[in-house]
């Protein structure tokens, strides 16, 4: 499970550089995101434009991953895939997670204010 | 179109990477009958979530077995049967697949549940029987799919 990290203004931007985030490699994903979150700052965006493939196990992996920040750090995604859109969509994680499409959006001054 | 009936057989020994390997041939052939991405991978998720909750629960207490996949498409519509010799249900009854909710703060956001919740919105006249000692999981799914309870 290949994770590649980059400080963003601050920000702790993680790239997913996986095609499937899957039951295969749901258990890895966790504990690789675990690592990289426990000195996390306290917004962690992640990076998910190589990700074509999200099951219900990558999903769940996404929240435990979201709960282990804890209530006073952010996890928001960016870019997502339209299949994990749908993903997102059909389980109303859309309303969950705050989702940008792209970086300039991810990073733009009060981003995360209006994401709310 | 109208009239094909084109099947997809396969057997799978019940782990992560041969569900993968499943699911890619899966979305090759319905590619090659001229289904469209987008219903493509609708049909690949709910397919995945079928097949992972068989590796994780029907096997859980024993060595991986096999996956019995049999797929038609007919004309719009895509029947599955999935059967294996795991567990049976618990129940003998298929989840309800409700949506596994909010929680009241962020700590108790569910982790699970989702994969019932998306396999009951997207297949249709989904139904289980336990018949000879097998596991037998069937549904249709219209394409362009139709969630009609989402």
């Amino acid at each position: 499970m290949r994770l590649t990290t980059t400080n963003h203004g601050g920000d702790l931007l993680v790239a997913v550089r996986e095609d499937r985030i899957d039951a295969a490699v749901a258990l890895q994903f966790k504990d690789a995101l675990r690592t990289v979150s426990e000195n996390a700052p306290a917004r962690v965006v992640l990076d998910l434009s190589q990700v074509g493939f999200l099951d219900s196990s990558g999903l769940g992996a996404l929240v435990t991953a979201m709960k282990a920040l804890g209530p006073d750090r952010r996890l928001d995604l960016l870019a997502p895939t339209p299949p994990v859109q749908k993903v997102l969509r059909l389980t109303r994680m859309d309303s969950v997670f705050a989702i940008f499409p792209d970086e300039a959006s991810a990073f733009a001054r009060g981003a995360v204010a209006r994401a709310g | 179109m109208p009239g094909d009936r084109t099947a997809f057989h396969r057997t799978i020994t019940a782990d992560p990477l041969s569900v993968r390997a499943a699911l890619a041939d899966f979305s090759v052939s319905l590619t090659r009958l001229g289904i469209a991405p987008e219903h493509v991978e609708t049909l690949e998720l709910v397919v995945a979530e079928v097949l992972n909750n068989i590796v994780e629960h029907a096997y859980r207490d024993m060595p991986a077995g096999e996956i019995g996949i049999e797929v038609e498409a007919r004309g719009g519509v895509i029947l599955c049967d999935v059967t294996d010799c795991g567990a049976p249900m618990p129940g003998a009854r298929l989840p309800q697949g409700a949506h596994p909710g909010r929680g009241t703060t962020s700590d108790d956001l569910p982790e699970g549940g989702y994969g019932w919740f998306l396999i009951r919105g997207l297949a249709r006249d989904l139904t289980y029987a336990r018949i000879g000692g097998r596991n037998v999981l069937r549904f249709r799914i219209d394409f362009p799919p139709s969630p009609a309870e989402f």
